[in-house]
């Protein structure tokens, strides 16, 4: 269990993300945030700290740079129970963060968008985002991740069960997500480019599947089989089928 | 093409060089192997030291807009744990031969009938709508290519889900059948196999592979 004193918030989909910051507010947790979110959540009327008055360094380069700071990373990952790491938070007075909920500048969708410019698809490389991500994800033993809207309610009621502690479990489970998130993220980017400069057939093939659904079996029943979604196929194909009715005779 | 799973010497090299083939994949060679073979023009030679896994251990189909995985059929043959269901036990001759054509039969694409001696593959059925049709194609290619099929056994990658493709195999020749059973129609099945004078053993494996 770890209690959550401090939360990052910066999202690109702020679907959700009021009620989030107000679930953690009403349980004492100090709220950071940059630009958009920010002013989201100053209009929702909750109380927020800017990450530039966290890291005494203003947002800067068309907000290139907003989180990128050793006092952002370094609350991130300084480990709790280390001696030395403590010693040295304090030394550059570094505060601990313990939640990060952070979703990216939506790249495959903007990739996806018919003639967009180079210039946008570049812009559209979140950088701050996934390097908070995995900050978090790897010190998931003291830091909460959140990358998915779907995982709020879950994480606040969890708290709320807990006395403001989220449990190794949900952490892990989170951690795991959050490196999958930027591993599609940064697949989708590689793959975009290589497209763009090679051709249908990439050097390097990145490929992102989501599992949808275990299967009874495979080829044979002693074989263990599931059915992966392609994401950005956009809900066509065979894969994406409804099944209407289950047959009659169970299988054989 | 020829594939071999163990270093080619020198006299399977000679052997080789006399037949029209245009690829042979290895473990390893013996230099008078090697030389033998690169002497003849539009003649690959594949090195393959290990055997590679699948990636991330599995294998993926591509379906529209999606993949299915799966865990690789890695089930071997166990003899031992196979079921006579006839009124004739397999020989030990037949027994040696079913686990050579049960093991061959888990690589043929399904629908598969293979038949087999001790060690050598006579004839092929592969990749079939119907079972029936795979053990009558598997016994048309080897009398094309003149082998007998008298006293052959069969491995089937699948049960027979009517008795026809037992008479098809018996009436080719074949005296033996290694089979994963579990048809509703099994017992029709064994019947036809008694009747025809076959041994028949359920394995109770299948090895489907599309």
């Amino acid at each position: 269990m770890k209690k959550i004193s401090r939360a990052l918030i910066s999202v690109s989909d702020k679907t959700g993300v009021a009620e989030f910051a107000a679930g953690l507010a009403a349980q004492g947790v100090e709220i950071l945030s940059t630009g958009g979110t920010a002013k989201l959540l100053r209009d929702k009327g909750l109380k927020v700290r800017d990450v530039s008055d966290l890291t005494g360094f203003p947002e800067m380069l068309d907000g290139r740079v907003k989180t990128l700071h050793p006092k952002v990373h370094g609350g991130l990952l300084a480990i709790r129970s280390n001696p030395q790491h403590q010693e040295q938070v304090k030394k550059h007075g570094i505060e601990f963060i313990d939640l990060v909920a952070v979703n990216l500048y939506p790249f495959e969708k903007t990739a996806g968008k018919p003639g967009v410019k180079f210039e946008e698809l570049i812009e559209n490389i979140d950088i701050g985002g996934p390097s908070m991500i995995r900050s978090a994800a790897k010190n998931f033993e003291d830091v909460t991740v959140v990358v998915d809207a779907a995982d709020y309610a879950a994480v606040i009621e969890e708290m709320k069960a807990n006395g403001g502690c989220v449990s190794d479990e949900t952490r892990a489970r989170l951690s795991r997500k959050a490196f999958a998130t930027t591993a599609a993220y940064d697949g989708a980017i590689s793959t975009t480019l290589q497209k763009l400069a090679d051709g249908a057939l990439p050097q390097n093939l990145h490929m992102n599947f989501r599992k949808t659904m275990d299967l009874r079996y495979g080829e044979n029943p002693h074989q263990k089989a599931a059915l992966y979604l392609d994401p950005s196929a956009g809900g066509r194909g065979l894969a994406s089928a409804k099944q209407r009715k289950l047959s009659a005779r169970a299988g054989r | 093409m020829i594939a071999v799973n163990r270093p080619l010497d020198a006299a399977t090299a000679e052997a080789i060089s006399k037949l029209f083939v245009e690829a042979v994949v290895a473990p390893s060679y013996e230099a008078a192997a090697r030389e033998k073979l690169a002497a003849r023009k539009n003649l690959r030679l594949m090195d393959m030291s290990t055997t590679a896994g699948d990636v991330y251990g599995l294998q993926l189909k591509s379906v529209g807009g999606g993949l299915l995985v799966q865990t690789p059929d890695t089930a071997g043959a166990k003899p031992e744990e196979w079921k006579c269901v006839t009124e004739r036990k397999p020989t030990e001759e037949e027994l040696r031969a079913l686990a050579f054509a049960w093991r061959v039969t888990k690589h043929v694409k399904s629908n598969a009938i293979v038949f087999a001696r001790d060690g050598v593959v006579v004839g092929v059925g592969a990749g079939q709508m119907s079972r029936v049709d795979s053990a009558k194609l598997a016994a048309t290619k080897a009398r094309e290519l003149k082998h007998s099929l008298e006293g052959t056994v069969v491995g089937s990658d699948a049960f027979f889900p009517f008795p026809d493709g037992v008479e098809e195999i018996a009436k080719a020749g074949a005296t033996a059948i290694a089979q994963p059973g579990g048809s509703v129609r099994d017992a029709e099945v064994i019947a036809a196999a008694n009747r025809l004078g076959l041994a028949m053993v359920f394995t109770g494996v299948r090895h489907f592979r599309h």
